[in-house]
């Protein structure tokens, strides 16, 4: 990583951000045409991908269809776990979609500049997350062909869904939260739509892009509709992004069952939630930056910032997973106390409570150095191992504290059926096909965020080029922290 | 236009615009191909549509009344609970003996087997196989049809063919013609066996039961002269020691035993509060090996092999009679009760080197001992049927001595079919068989192919018998060895009597006409019986004629009606007996008795689910977890801890056993309590008959069993099977994987001197959480409640089958238990307490606790789980979306959740089984214990129709009813007088998991044990 060294050595130490949140010098059309060439062309790599992601959707959709018409039975779940890998799964991924939402709504909000480059990325990434989160909750209904009864609607029956449970409440969060995601993410997609009609070669191409435009042309009145909407949206998710994982880690908290029955769930989930999806942004755009040649406008900074809200959230799980044990020592109550202290670390599924806390606890730690924040290599390895680790902390917090409860002649272990891996390993194919397609045929860096970044340094600087590096580069980032030390 | 169509007829648009097709097909009068068979149909689909067809004839079974009256049950009992289905008195035999049931049946057809209060051996309670025995009826594996070799027979073609065999003819004498029959107590049974004999006097009956009681009677025939049954008075016994004896969870008065045994202990704890304190309460002494429902209730449990019980046995007495000669010295005792002068020494001799060797603590038995002498008069030493003769013997003599004689333990003649005499050595016949003596045999009932003692080889000996009949249900092993088979009707379809194992005797009347083309083994009888007379060859006639002819004429009408309305004869108890023991016999018998030490013995038990392989092919039994291993679907070999670690064997390891030169596999299980150097293997599995589902289940032990030693067996050799250098496995379907308490307070125990001294020992899980909620009205109206008290429950299962008989639980199969998928609503939890090597037992019967504030109700996210205003829990099934949230937040996980479609693989005869007031679940629901809530609605409804509240003991729940000890109480406990109130309001009630605050509506009262306080510290 010779441009770091570069920076760190040619910089007062006391800088706090030592890399530019943008290197390129392009000017505006050629930074378009840069950005949008992906959708442009096409590429071998992509098809076989593709088609991998397809086959893996295939058994998504043979385990599901097999699931609906055979029961749950086809599952590995018994009584006393009732619930295990697709619940694991739902939480997960809606978890993953938390880091979208975060990045672009939240930053928008505190006004971070770095979110311009990777907002996009990170919102498909949370749709397709969430898109997978919710198949999961309907397949798991015994009859999944009534699940619109957790709906409130004015049935006939005249029978409400139970507003003291839970579950109500997830349906109507995950729901929204769907929603208003996709309204946001196709709210900013539109002038780059925009754009991408107006360059489109062929005719067929300029007519898909420009239905899907809806009619944007650029003027100043619509760019300032646009930018209220935009906000509006952004102060409407941000709610959510916390509200969502409370409600999720309610289904939880709520029940008396040991190991869930805890009122530090709801900043715990969020916290993890988020800690996820960075991972899984970070494992995204590693390679994408990469293969798109993308490092100019996804520059250190962005990583170096994403591995430190890692390495924040992380802490902030850590002193979760300590919290809860000593709460569970210091209540004095045995169940609790069983759960916590033996069933976990030492009972059978022990080995995945070690890894998993090794993985959720000891990687971020990593993102103490500086050096290691940059290492793309780094980076994506600790991000898969998160990104894994923290499924198995969904599947500790689940199967670990139902299999072992109040009365030890209902203990039973749980092992996964061919279908819950199907449908683990498929959700992943099903993601995978929504990424590809979506970096096909959507600009997934925001082309006029990029712009509008790089019309704003430029007043403030004059214009970037590469050989005016440093002293522009401390030029743009010190308002920021005055900012930040405001 | 047609002709039709011209006289402005249609029938359908189709025709008025005269599609040619269809034109054309209304003209025929069958369409095109509806005679021909339908392609593609393979032979299983073609039986299974046949047994649909034969299963739906049976739905119509309003029209399939048996032509002969049968009566209902009239004579109505205040604490019975009639209804508008009809419930008919009958009896079930197993092991030769009756049991008294009552059978409702809706609309023709019977659906819930239970207990007749009036029949001395149900007392109402019905066991684990009468209750399932109801789904045997309608098995769709029961054989169908006679046959001659392959080719299908009427039965009365079957009955022509059996004429025609040697030995059979019609006016001939009967050489060559034998009978190999199942040991009867029916008086019917011998009366058609005295007629054959009259009639072909060569002709031989033999009797083989793979369990019998011929210890018994060689121990009494010895002893006393003449085959006597030793009878018990458990409601007056204060110690009790069970020789090897389950009197509580097996044998043929094990259900009368069970309630005499719990319902003077009962009454003895319940007294126990402050001031009238003190009346005695029983004492309960097991000397066992592997652990029986009898042995878990026992205040001492004495760990020890099978083979070693007659030298405990012997220890005792000569215990016994020291004490004895030391109070006959002081004149306390009347000497009479003592063994007279010139015996004295030659029984202290054989005493002596019996009990040489007893692997009992000196302490132990003296206390014991001590203990009996002073219950003398009001003690009871009872010895298992399967143990040798020595042991009866023994027990004879302990009873004799200890003057319990007369008083708690009498003599009454036994009820079965010449017990005690040759016809009942399967030996003798085979030995005939070989000799070609045997021209004909006709096997009725039983399955000796398959459950002969091993070394008789009968198969090969049945090889030279050239004319086989068998008679059967199933076309199990024997059937497959015979050339002729025809199929027996199950008893609820039977007429036929039997007497109770104190002599009672039972009548059994059928709840319906037979399914298929089937007989009794009496109406088998009567062929050879040539009864053409006025009863003709049905059991009806045949029956009604042997009353007839025992009351010499005089039989009327009315006596009949009453008699089989009742289920029960008036007056045909065995008188009491009190034969002289003779002890010059003595001695030798105790002798006799082979000890074997420094190996490990095989010991073959009766299965407390399968019994001898006869239940076999029933799922409801297959799916009940054995009571103490909580094995379900299979048999294991079954050794102790430290003899499972000595031998390096864990459990689900499969081994190979060997005896005598025969091997066997098993999967072994290692069962905490069990005796050392012993392993228990259960019979009845491994079957490779017809029965789909019991085929291929365990392993067969029957293998390994021979004649010299059909109970005990040993050395046996065990060595684990390895397979590519590894242990080969067999994993075990058990239901319950975790055996400790693991510290928690979800049993509570104390001995009954802890209870006088702190009668509020279970005070602090007897009270209401507080809570911030005002609490919600539950004073009013009726407000069911159960307890269930530990102090009596002896695990046995019958609550779990009747459960799932009256709510419809489906089976899930040995695949659906190793998922812990089982869909019982009340399992029995069972624990043991103190060391691995020698623990206490302790059963716990656990359902929906229908708790006041059950965390099922408020997760659930579409309320499908509400409160009523009685307190019941309620499931809503066509509500439930299935998200399983409320087993989560069950701290009892008792609900269940229908994983598959369960009810739509079942056969179409097996839904006839369903009982019509419980709704059947879909796939994907959650269900769980109701109550009984349909017996709960009914008695309301009629309560209200009659103006009035419902009475105490008017509603009873499915496992109250079916419950041998009544460990459960049910009721309203607004009724101040009603005895869940009285039981409610016992001193040793507690909630499970009282600090959740979930508020149950059952409670558990307190186990309360007897220890000698001699021995309490060892305990």
């Amino acid at each position: 990583m010779a441009e770091p060294a570069r920076a760190m050595g040619a910089h007062d130490h006391t800088v706090l951000e030592p890399y530019p949140v943008s290197r390129d010098a392009r000017d505006d059309a050629a930074l378009t045409d840069h950005l949008l060439s992906p959708i442009w062309t096409r590429s071998r790599a992509w098809w076989i991908l593709f088609t991998v992601a397809g086959l893996l959707t295939l058994l998504f959709v043979f385990s599901a269809t097999w699931t609906i018409a055979k029961g749950i039975g086809t599952w590995g779940n018994n009584i006393p776990v009732a619930w295990a890998f697709a619940i694991t799964d739902f939480v997960w991924w809606i978890g993953i979609g938390h880091a979208g939402t975060f990045i672009s709504a939240f930053l928008i909000l505190l006004a971070q500049r770095w979110r311009a480059s990777v907002n996009r990325l990170a919102e498909a990434m949370t749709l397709f997350a969430l898109v997978n989160a919710g198949l999961f909750p309907l397949l798991h209904l015994g009859r999944p062909w009534f699940f619109y009864w957790l709906i409130p609607y004015p049935s006939t029956t005249r029978v409400w869904p139970n507003f003291r449970s839970a579950l109500p409440w997830d349906v109507a969060a995950v729901a929204t939260y769907f929603t208003v995601s996709l309204l946001f993410w196709y709210t900013g997609l539109v002038p780059d739509l925009a754009t991408a009609r107006d360059r489109a070669p062929g005719r067929i191409r300029r007519m898909i892009y420009g239905i899907f435009a809806l009619g944007w042309r650029g003027a100043g009145r619509q760019w300032r509709q646009y930018r209220v909407v935009y906000i509006i949206l952004a102060g409407l998710a941000t709610p959510l992004v916390i509200s969502v994982h409370s409600v999720v880690s309610l289904d939880f908290s709520i029940a008396q069952l040991p190991g869930w029955h805890s009122t530090i769930f709801p900043p715990y989930f969020v916290a993890g939630a988020i800690y996820s999806g960075l991972a899984m942004v970070l494992m995204l755009m590693l390679p994408v930056r990469r293969i798109f040649h993308l490092e100019d406008v996804i520059t250190e900074q962005h990583l170096d910032r994403i591995a430190k809200l890692i390495l924040a959230t992380g802490l902030m799980l850590a002193y979760s997973y300590m919290c809860e044990a000593f709460i569970a020592w210091y209540s004095g109550d045995h169940f609790e106390r069983y759960t916590y202290l033996f069933a976990r670390p030492r009972g059978p599924y022990a080995w995945l409570y070690w890894v998993m806390t090794a993985a959720n606890i000891v990687t971020p730690q990593l993102f103490w150095f500086a050096r290691l924040r940059t290492n793309v290599v780094v980076l994506f390895l600790a991000s898969v191992v998160i990104w894994a680790g923290m499924w198995m902390e969904r599947f500790v917090i689940i199967v670990t504290s139902l299999n072992r409860d109040f009365l030890p002649s209902s203990w039973h272990l749980y092992a996964p059926s061919w279908v819950d891996w199907g449908l683990l390993v498929g959700s992943l194919g099903v993601f995978l096909l929504l990424f590809l397609a979506f970096l096909r045929w959507v600009p997934f860096v925001p082309v006029s965020e990029v712009k509008r970044l790089h019309f704003e340094l430029r007043r403030e600087e004059g214009p970037l080029s590469a050989g005016h590096e440093p002293p522009e580069e401390r030029a743009v980032t010190r308002p920021r922290r005055v900012e930040e030390e405001r | 236009m047609s002709d039709e169509l011209r006289h402005g007829y249609w029938r359908s648009l189709a025709e008025l615009a005269g599609a040619a097709g269809l034109r054309e097909d209304a003209m025929r009068e069958f369409p095109l191909g509806a005679d021909a068979p339908p392609p593609g149909m393979a032979r299983r689909t073609f039986m299974k549509l046949l047994g649909a067809s034969a299963a739906l004839a049976g739905l119509g079974a309003c029209t399939r009344a048996p032509a002969e009256k049968i009566l209902p049950y009239g004579r109505r009992m205040p604490e019975l609970t009639p209804g508008t289905p009809l419930h008919y008195a009958t009896s079930m035999v197993v092991g030769g003996y009756a049991t008294g049931l009552l059978v409702e049946s809706h609309e023709g057809r019977p659906t819930k087997v239970e207990g007749n209060p009036e029949h001395p051996a149900s007392l109402g309670a019905a066991g684990v196989y009468e209750q399932a025995s109801v789904l045997q009826l309608y098995d769709p594996y029961r054989a169908r049809s006679a046959r001659d070799g392959q080719t299908p027979l009427r039965w009365t073609d079957f009955a022509r063919a059996l004429h025609t065999m040697p030995g059979a003819e019609p006016g001939g004498t009967g050489v060559g013609l034998h009978f190999l029959m199942r040991p009867t107590s029916s008086p019917l049974t011998a009366a058609l066996i005295g007629r054959i004999r009259e009639r072909y006097p060569e002709a031989r009956f033999h009797f083989h039961a793979p369990f019998d009681e011929r210890a018994v009677a060689a121990a009494s025939l010895a002893l006393f002269g003449d085959v006597v049954m030793p009878q018990h008075d458990f409601t007056r016994a204060r110690v009790v020691l069970a020789l090897d004896s389950d009197f509580m969870g097996s044998g043929p008065f094990s259900l009368r035993y069970a309630r005499d045994f719990a319902s003077r202990r009962h009454s003895a704890i319940a007294s126990t509060s402050g001031a009238d304190a003190g009346q005695e309460m029983s004492r309960l002494y097991a000397v066992e090996g592997m652990w029986s429902p009898t042995g878990t209730l026992a205040d001492h449990r004495l760990r020890v092999r099978a083979g070693a019980v007659a030298s405990v046995a012997a220890a005792v007495l000569r215990e016994v009679l020291r004490l004895r000669a030391g109070a006959l010295q002081a004149g306390a005792v009347d000497a009479g009760a003592a063994v007279a002068g010139a015996d004295a020494a030659l029984v202290r001799d054989a005493l002596a080197a019996t009990a040489a060797d007893a692997p009992a603590p000196r302490p132990w038995i003296e206390a014991l001992a001590r203990d009996l002498a002073n219950a003398s008069g009001s003690g009871i030493v009872i010895a298992g049927a399967d143990q040798a003769p020595a042991v009866h013997a023994l027990t004879f003599a302990l009873n004799e001595v200890l003057g319990n004689v007369g008083s708690t333990v009498w003599y009454g003649t036994a009820p079965i079919f010449e017990l005690g005499t040759e016809s009942h050595d399967l030996g003798a016949l085979v030995d005939a068989m070989r000799a070609g003596a045997v021209q004909t045999l006709v096997v009725a009932s039983g399955n000796p192919v398959y459950d002969a003692p091993v070394d008789l080889d009968f198969t090969g000996a049945l090889k030279s018998v050239r004319h086989a009949a068998y008679v059967g249900m199933y076309e199990n092993e024997t059937a497959a060895a015979c050339r002729w088979f025809a199929p027996e009707s199950h008893y609820l379809e039977s007429w036929g009597d039997a007497c109770a194992y104190d002599g009672t005797v039972s009548l059994i009347q059928p709840l319906i006409a037979p399914l298929y083309d089937t007989r009794t083994v009496d109406e088998l009888l009567a062929v050879f019986a040539g009864t053409d007379g006025t009863g003709g060859n049905s059991a009806h006639g045949l029956l009604r004629e042997s009353w007839r002819d025992r009351s010499g004429g005089t039989f009327e009408e009315r006596q009949w009606e009453e008699m089989v309305g009742r289920g029960v004869a008036p007056d045909t108890r065995s008188a009491r007996l009190s034969p002289r023991l003779r002890w010059p016999a003595f001695p030798p018998l105790i002798r006799a008795t082979t000890r074997q030490t420094g190996h490990i013995e095989l010991v073959f038990e009766r299965d407390p689910r399968v019994y001898d392989g006869s239940f076999a092919n029933n799922a409801w039994l297959q799916e009940l977890p054995d009571p103490v291993t909580k094995v379900t679907w299979d048999n294991a070999a079954v050794l102790s801890p430290a003899t499972a670690a000595k031998l390096n064997i864990e459990s689900g390891d499969v081994i190979e056993l060997s005896l005598d030169g025969r091997e066997q596999r098993a999967p072994a299980f290692v069962l905490p309590g069990h005796a050392d150097e012993a392993i228990t293997i259960r019979l009845g599995y491994g079957r490779e008959g017809a029965e789909e589902v019991a085929r291929g289940i365990g392993s067969n032990a029957y293998r390994l069993r021979t004649r010299a030693a059909p109970y005990v067996g040993g050395p046996v050799e065990v060595a684990r099977v390895l397979e590519g250098g590894r242990p080969l496995r067999h994993e075990l379907a058990t239901t319950q994987m975790h055996w400790r308490l693991q510290g928690r307070d979800i049993i509570r125990q104390a001995t009954i001197d802890e209870y006088r001294r702190d009668p509020e020992l279970t005070s602090a899980q007897n009270t209401r959480q507080p809570s911030l909620y005002d609490r919600y009205d539950y004073s009013k109206g009726d407000q069911w409640a159960m307890t269930i008290d530990l102090s009596k429950c002896i695990g046995c299962g019958a609550c779990t089958v009747a459960c799932q008989a009256e709510n419809n639980i489906p089976v899930v199969g040995r695949d659906g238990v190793l998922k812990s998928r089982e869909m019982h609503w009340l399992r029995i939890d069972r624990y043991f307490t103190g060391g691995e090597e020698d623990p206490a037992a302790v059963m716990q019967p656990m359902l929906c606790q229908h708790c006041e504030k059950a965390p099922c109700e408020y997760v659930c996210p579409v309320n499908a789980t509400v409160h009523s205003e009685d307190g019941l829990n309620e499931m809503v099934y066509n509500r439930c979306v299935g998200t399983r949230f409320c087993s989560n937040n069950c701290p009892y996980k008792v609900r269940r959740f229908n994983w598959f479609d369960y009810n739509r693989e079942i056969a179409e005869t097996v839904k006839m089984v369903k009982n019509p007031d419980v709704t059947v679940r879909e796939r994907g629901v959650m269900e769980k214990c109701s109550f009984c809530v349909q017996r709960i609605r009914r008695a309301q409804i009629e309560a209200q129709l009659e103006g009035r509240a419902v009475r105490d003991g008017e509603v009873v729940t499915a496992c109250q009813q079916a419950c041998p000890t009544q460990a459960i109480v049910f009721g309203s406990y607004t009724d101040p007088a009603s005895s869940i109130v009285r039981s409610l309001s016992e001193k040793r009630a507690f909630t499970v998991l009282h600090e959740l605050g979930t508020e149950p509506r059952v409670r558990y009262l307190a186990r309360i044990t007897n220890p000698n306080p001699e021995l309490e510290e060892r305990a």
